[in-house]
């Protein structure tokens, strides 16, 4: 016991190799959790339909991202029944493959938006963000009005579908060159609003089904 | 999760729980005691005026 | 050996300093968004006073800024203490003082303009993640050689919690923010999805876990003993419950994502973890609380105790809840509501800003070389006013969470849902306005903590402080490093 004492001890005494340790345990969990999800995650394909966000899309989603929307609404329904009544079919993995990064959130201030395309019309969605409360009275949804008066950045657009490109997502070459004119003369609030009608609507499957 | 990942996950689990029981004898060993309360007292010499 | 070492407090004076100032400003500008989500017109159609733009910089301010600040400071205070020794690499300290308050700075200034990669507690892109970097690596380096340097050979237990704090953080920081750049101002994340999302909260709990748990543990562990003036309850006891805590901890962040598309077997793992996770927690505060065991008239007459014991009963309270809510049972309830902000508040307010004010209380007067706070009744007033706050916050959104999560899964006898999104929203106006009230006064009560701290800092701003020498032990062979005399 006392020489396996004088071992142990040595942590105690060395800064070094209590940070060693320290750091072999702290890794642990990670390693254990996050690896097979990196392996199991070339098995995950966009194979329901699931296509990358053509450049309309792309630079709502990334608007969508500038403004936080994350901090209110989230883009994940649970697999309980309160939710896929209220909300549509329960989340899949392979839904949000495209989304860099993911916005499945934390918070519902306001409602789940993982299948909101298509449940408004353009024009409510354009209404609801300039002024909230002048379609949902009680809304405490801040307004948004600056998205109309803006022109979508177009330049930007290229770089980064082609940053996208490299991390995998399966753009291609017309894709890419098209981009700038898809977004010629678009509001950021056009763009917002192609993103928000895009979403889960050509992944949904069977409706409710837990 | 197939099977070896089992395997794995099992063996890790025993070993963590046996690295838990050293430590508590670890740290009960009488020979850590004089050390440990000398240790103990040293934020307590941080206090009255410098001298 | 003539005494020539002294301590180096300049540098715990700047993070005080600093601490003080971002506590008002994150705070403040939480009670601003609290208040939008009560009346929503005051974002003034403005859009970097927006509420979804300004909420990083809440959380951003008190986390990093206010508590990253408090925590360097001490860390700094505590790890020449408990070594008898002064502060290596003076320089680089200095080097992290500055880059820190230029990282929040610039977060904070960034963030609102939406630069932002809209990761949870990890919103500043990427120019300003490697900054990040570069200064926790330097704070690792200056805490690592001046543990070399002590002249105690066995390290002091809040050092292994600083320690681990500073690995940890490191770690989470770098893999969750591995990017591909578009611009300077905009970044895309190699994860994607589900991944990212497990990345994302292993990230986010374990920040919780090792910034605001294991980094404040460690103050605690120093200042509890200090302000009771006996040594802690069992010291042996303490090391298990920081090899507990720290592997336990970081398996247990997948219980941010329970019921959702994460694979079934990750959400169980993260579930159990966080149920076994309450043993250390409740072993760590058990010997913070026991430490004041036959010294408790001093808590009647101490407030920086008083802070220092509603701290550990808020620690214990809050990581039982957090435990709770890991259960997949709960979770369905709980997930996604305003109680989820009643639990990270009473993390936040009750456990990590009551141990900062109450370390703050006991480590500044003897960093800026008074004998006392200058004012003990306005450390009176300062911890009434945050207990009225935190009580008011905390039972607010816990009502309001638990009406959300029963209302949303409220359905009549034909299985059909009772109340749209928005009845949720209209019955819980009132505790948003309660959480507002509550907010006011835990900033009003940081606002006196930052009078009284001006004004024990009188001889510090008129340069009168005499540096402390540092007690050099009894000669022994290990004694390594020979003092060094401070620079004049």
């Amino acid at each position: 016991m006392a020489r396996g004492y004088k071992y142990f001890e040595a942590i105690e005494k060395h800064a070094g190799k209590l940070g060693i340790f320290t750091a072999i345990m702290v890794s642990l969990g990670g390693l254990a959790e996050i690896t097979p999800l990196f392996v199991e995650a070339h098995s995950i394909t966009a194979s329901d339909g699931t296509k990358p966000y053509d450049a309309l899309r792309l630079a709502g989603k990334d608007i969508y991202v500038r403004e936080g929307c994350y901090t209110c609404h989230t883009q994940m329904i649970r697999s309980l029944r309160a939710e896929t009544q209220r909300y549509g079919a329960y989340s899949i993995a392979s839904e949000s493959v495209y989304d860099r990064p993911h916005q499945w959130g934390s918070k519902r201030t306001g409602p789940d938006l993982a299948r909101v395309g298509g449940k408004y019309s353009d024009e409510w969605q354009r209404l609801h963000l300039t002024d909230p409360r002048a379609v949902v009275a009680a809304s405490n949804m801040p307004a948004y009005p600056w998205l109309a008066e803006t022109k979508v950045d177009s330049d930007d657009i290229v770089a980064r579908m082609r940053t996208l490109r490299r991390l995998g997502d399966p753009y291609t070459d017309a894709d890419i060159a098209g981009a700038p004119a898809a977004l010629e003369g678009k509001t950021e609030m056009d763009a917002l609003v192609a993103y928000l009608q895009g979403l889960g609507v050509h992944a949904a499957p069977a409706e409710g089904t837990p | 999760m197939n099977g070896v990942w089992i395997q794995v996950a099992g063996i890790v689990t025993v070993m963590l729980m046996l690295m838990f029981v050293a430590i508590w004898v670890w740290v009960w060993h009488s020979g850590h005691k004089t050390k440990y309360d000398r240790l103990a007292r040293l934020p307590m010499a941080d206090s009255g005026d410098p001298s | 050996m003539p005494n020539t070492e002294t301590y180096n407090d300049r540098i715990v004076r700047l993070f005080l300093l600093a601490a003080a100032v971002w506590g008002v400003i994150g705070m403040s500008v939480g009670v601003f968004v609290a208040a939008q989500l009560a009346w929503p017109a005051l974002n003034f159609d403005t859009p970097w006073l927006t509420f979804s733009r300004l909420r990083p910089d809440h959380t951003f301010g008190v986390i990093f800024a206010f508590g990253g600040s408090a925590l360097m400071g001490t860390c700094y205070y505590v790890v020449q203490r408990t070594g008898h020794t002064r502060l290596a690499l003076p320089g680089l300290a200095t080097f992290t003082f500055w880059g820190w308050q230029l990282i929040c700075v610039l977060a904070m200034a960034t963030m609102p303009l939406g630069i932002t990669q809209s990761k949870e507690y990890a919103e500043p892109e990427w120019l300003i993640d490697l900054l990040i970097a570069a200064v926790w690596v330097s704070f690792g380096t200056v805490f690592f050689a001046t543990l070399a340097r002590r002249r105690i050979k066995h390290i002091y237990v809040a050092n292994w919690y600083y320690g681990a704090f500073i690995i940890a953080v490191a770690l989470l920081h770098i893999v969750n923010n591995i990017v591909l750049p578009v611009s300077l101002t905009k970044s895309y994340p190699v994860y994607s999805g589900t991944v990212d999302a497990m990345v994302q909260w292993w990230y986010g709990h374990n920040a919780v876990a090792f910034f605001l748990t294991a980094g404040f543990l460690g103050m605690m562990y120093y200042f509890v003993p200090r302000q009771a003036q006996q040594p802690l309850w069992s010291y042996r006891f303490s090391i298990v419950n920081f090899w507990a805590l720290i592997s336990v901890y970081m398996w247990a962040g997948s219980h941010h994502l329970l019921y959702t598309a994460l694979p079934d077997w990750v959400q169980s793992v993260g579930m159990a973890f966080s149920i076994l996770l309450l043993m250390p927690s409740w072993g760590s505060a058990a010997n913070g609380l026991l430490t004041f065991n036959g010294a408790w008239k001093r808590v009647a007459t101490d407030p920086a105790a008083k802070f220092m014991v509603l701290a550990l009963v808020f620690y214990a309270a809050s990581t039982t809840e957090g435990s709770t809510m890991a259960v997949k049972t709960v979770n369905s309830l709980s997930h996604y509501t305003d109680w989820t902000v009643a639990h990270v508040h009473s993390g936040a307010i009750g456990w990590v800003a009551m141990i900062t004010i109450g370390s703050l209380y006991a480590m500044a007067p003897r960093a800026l070389g008074r004998p006392a706070m200058h004012s003990k009744r306005s450390m009176e007033l300062h911890f009434w006013m945050h207990t009225a706050g935190l009580i008011l916050y905390v039972a607010s959104m816990w009502t309001a969470g638990v009406t959300e999560g029963l209302m949303w899964r409220a359905t009549d006898l034909n299985g059909a849902l009772i109340y749209p999104f928005i009845d949720s929203l209209i019955a819980i106006r009132p505790f948003y306005l309660i959480r507002f009230l509550g907010g006011v006064l835990i900033v009003g009560g940081m606002v006196v903590m930052a009078w009284n701290l001006w004004h024990t800092a009188a001889d510090a701003r008129a340069r009168l402080i005499k540096p402390i020498p540092v007690p050099i032990p009894e000669p022994e062979p290990h004694q390594v490093p020979a003092p060094v005399p401070a620079r004049a």
